[in-house]
């Protein structure tokens, strides 16, 4: 029996944040908890969507959010405390990944009979009245179309909270191209990387036909761009990062997440950059998980000519344009190269290793899953 | 890319075999519902449809508690607020609707309706007018391998005042689940399922090359394409076995994801009129104009045909044919599918013996390039071009 459905959903392009005035109409919105970082006020996002909301019945509330790339409990208590307060029926989430997540939280919070965290991990939810919007302007695009919240953390109790729920999901994502930060070259070649990398990862084990779709997308966006039939752009790039994303985070048992989380825990560096350092040590591993299908789709994708190829030499290919690509990413001297560079220590391995064996065991997961710890586990330090 | 675009599929789909015994009754509990209004089509009725869905949703608990078994092929305001009535009248809370395209478009409006708490469809035209209003729990069940209703966001009813067939568009009118179980279609004559199928394969050809695609969209137009290349020849060898026809209903409903989140194009422009001209089926028409129209817009969907060979043949085959002769080769297989399944099982009329005839070419264009769909066809037509079309389909020559 197949079971696939994504409830977001998607708006992406240019103004695509005037089409929360639509949402709010259609869901019939009186009062909107808006949270918002920094990068809105500097990006004008916050000033365009007063101005977009101005002529809806809606009543919006500003929440600031000071911290960055954090996601922390206490941020979302004081979220929750502000729908409360303002009687909100929508969240929208203006800014990073964290954000999102502080408004995914928030969400499952309120969903909850009894809203407690214990509740939105067991995903105990009775309701489902919150509209959430999620507009990512400043990064964290990975995290837009995932159904729970990514990784919401006290920093200093080192706990990592982690649910992920259909019913939690955002109702709509809008990625207004207009709004973007002008992005580095760089920067452009980590998300398009990152995006391959979660696209080819969720592909090893992917049953469900949400997560072929998504990945497959991300792929499709990637290799033109990487085969130069499409323009290298922002949107590209977000759009890539956002359906790989979709398919690699909201896989159920993911191991390989659950490792880069429990990395992020030991560190202060991002999602993107612990992932891009693992698949540069890994990925002549990895590819060869694949099956032969995929492995066919991916060289055709890339376009090469398979007239002459064995499937073993199109893995190889393949390969050797991820490596090569990387290779230019961590040639710049602003990206952290190695895990160690970026703040994990030896001692921390051990630590991680145990954390992502306790959370997943060898019976709940596929053998091929069960393979890949095994490698990490034993090279990713050396 | 698009300056601009939306993917949205909040549709629950379920597929597999006794799908709707083992999970219609769950679903409806789940959406909170106890009173269901079933709705239905007289062949399908007939067939015993209705009382198996009936039987699955009584041994789950929930209880259905009226039935309007008698939707005809064009709906119209009338039959919509008939069924309002009969849904208010017995307390209900909640829709299944079980049929082809016509039925379930019946649904999809009734739900329109009832969440707007309004009299009748006439005042609910407009896309960005009618808001989410009273929650009516819907789930929708295909007969047939082609519409993609059960998962699209647009409803076609006729005007009884002018007889014309208006187009609603709403979010409202998307059901909650929809479940693809080939009990629904295991009576479907062969000559339907293909049929169908080729409606479905225009969807998502035409999905995939028109104006309005997008990534996502693609995406399930090539899954939908690839399916019915691999299974259609499959179900013509062995017309009954069921997981032939699930993959039918499946890549249906793929095809039906991706146009709904892109659009079509000429060809269901021209099918669209030829259907009211010469009163033949839409997935008739749409079979018989299918390589023709793709013919036209060779000039500028080459790329998009060269991607999508890639899909519909062998490895081994793909590597035989060289990379400029992928496009015409592409249109080519459409023909020949059409050859080795529905012209295999024989006693599908030629557009000829239709009445397809120069005489009407004229009419045919005109009404045709008043159809909505021509606008995102990806190449301009004007009404010599459909005439060109239209004569090289009569013709059979590509």
């Amino acid at each position: 029996m197949k079971d696939y459905f994504n409830r977001t959903k998607i708006m992406v392009g240019l103004d695509a944040l005037d089409r929360i005035a639509y949402e709010v109409y259609y869901h019939n919105c009186s009062n909107a908890l808006v949270i918002y970082d920094t990068s809105c006020e500097l990006s004008g996002s916050k000033l365009k969507l007063k101005r977009i909301l101005s002529k809806s019945k809606a009543n919006l509330h500003f929440v600031h959010i000071n911290s960055e790339n954090i996601a922390s409990w206490v941020n979302v208590k004081r979220c929750y405390d502000m729908l409360n307060e303002c009687k909100a029926d929508h969240i929208i989430c203006l800014g990073t990944g964290a954000i999102a997540d502080i408004g995914k939280a928030v969400k499952a919070l309120a969903c909850c009979e009894i809203p407690s965290f214990e509740n939105v991990q067991k995903l105990n939810f009775i309701k489902n009245d919150i509209k959430l919007i999620v507009a990512p302007i400043s990064g964290g695009y990975h995290h837009s179309l995932m159904h729970g919240s990514f990784c919401v953390y006290d920093k200093h109790g080192n706990t990592l909270y982690k649910f992920n729920s259909q019913k939690t999901c955002p109702d709509a994502v809008t990625v207004d191209t207009r709004l973007l930060d002008k992005v580095s070259d760089t920067a452009l070649l980590g998300m398009q990387l990152s995006a391959l990398c979660m696209a080819i990862l969720s592909l090893i084990d992917s049953k469900n036909i949400n997560n072929k779709i998504y990945s497959m997308t991300a792929i499709d966006i990637i290799s033109d761009i990487f085969t130069g039939k499409g323009k290298v752009n922002v949107k590209q790039s977000i759009s890539s990062q956002m359906y790989a994303g979709a398919s690699f985070l909201n896989i159920k048992k993911n191991i390989i997440d659950e490792f880069v989380c429990q990395a992020m825990l030991k560190c202060s560096s991002d999602y993107s950059l612990i992932l891009l350092n693992i698949m540069r040590n890994h990925v002549d591993c990895i590819m060869p998980m694949l099956d032969e299908e995929t492995i066919r789709l991916l060289g055709n994708a890339f376009g090469f000519n398979m007239t002459t190829m064995t499937k073993d030499e199109w893995c190889k290919r393949v390969s050797d344009l991820i490596k090569r690509k990387l290779d230019d990413y961590f040639s710049d001297e602003n990206v952290p190269s190695g895990l160690s560079t970026i703040g994990l220590k030896q001692n921390d391995a051990k630590d991680i290793i145990d954390e992502v064996a306790n959370a997943y065991q060898y019976s709940e997961v596929s053998e091929k899953i069960y393979k890949f710890r095994e490698l990490i586990a034993s090279s990713i330090w050396v | 890319m698009r300056d601009y675009y939306e993917f949205y599929n909040p549709v629950k789909i379920i597929a597999g075999k006794n799908s709707i015994a083992l999970n219609l009754g769950k679903e409806l509990k789940n959406l909170g519902c106890n009173r269901v209004l079933v709705v239905s089509g007289p062949i399908i009725n007939k067939l015993g449809l209705t009382d198996y869905v009936a039987t699955a949703i009584n041994n789950s608990g929930v209880k259905v508690c009226g039935y309007f078994t008698n939707v005809p092929n064009e709906s119209s305001f009338q039959t919509i607020k008939d069924i309002c009535d009969i849904y208010r009248l017995n307390n209900c809370d909640s829709l299944v609707a079980l049929g082809g395209g016509s039925v379930l478009d019946t649904a999809k409006a009734v739900k329109l309706v009832l969440s707007q708490n309004a009299e009748d469809i006439d005042s609910l035209r407009g896309y960005d007018m009618v808001r989410e209003g009273i929650k009516i729990p819907m789930i929708l069940l295909p007969t047939t391998c082609g519409t993609g209703a059960e998962i699209t966001r647009v409803s076609v009813i006729t005007n009884d005042k002018n007889n014309s067939k208006e187009e609603f568009l709403s979010d409202n009118l998307l059901p909650d689940v929809c479940v693809l179980d080939p009990e629904m279609i295991k009576t479907l004559p062969l000559k339907s399922v293909v049929l169908t199928s080729f409606d479905s394969l225009s969807h998502a050809v035409e999905g995939f090359c028109c104006g309005q695609k997008n990534p996502l969209s693609d995406r399930y137009s090539i899954l939908a394409i690839s399916q019915i290349f691999e299974y259609l020849p499959k179900v013509v060898e062995d017309p009954d076995n069921e997981e032939y026809r699930l993959k039918l209903l499946e890549a249906a409903n793929f095809s039906g994801i991706s146009f709904g989140n892109s659009m079509v194009g000429a060809v269901h422009a021209i099918a669209h009129t030829m259907g009211s001209v010469l009163k033949i089926g839409h997935d008739y028409a749409v079979s018989k104009l299918l390589p023709y129209v793709l013919q036209y817009n060779m000039e500028k969907s080459k790329k998009d045909y060269e991607r999508l060979f890639y899909y519909v043949v062998s490895l081994e085959e793909y590597k035989k044919v060289v990379q400029e002769n992928r496009p015409q080769i592409f249109v080519g297989k459409i023909k020949e599918l059409y050859d080795t399944t529905a012209g295999k099982i024989g006693g599908i009329p030629t557009l000829k013996e239709c009445g397809l005839k120069e005489e009407l070419f004229d009419e045919i264009a005109k009404k045709s390039l008043l159809d909505g769909a021509i606008l995102t066809n990806p190449k301009y037509m004007e009404i010599q071009d459909i005439k060109n079309v239209l004569q090289m389909a009569l013709e059979e020559k590509l």
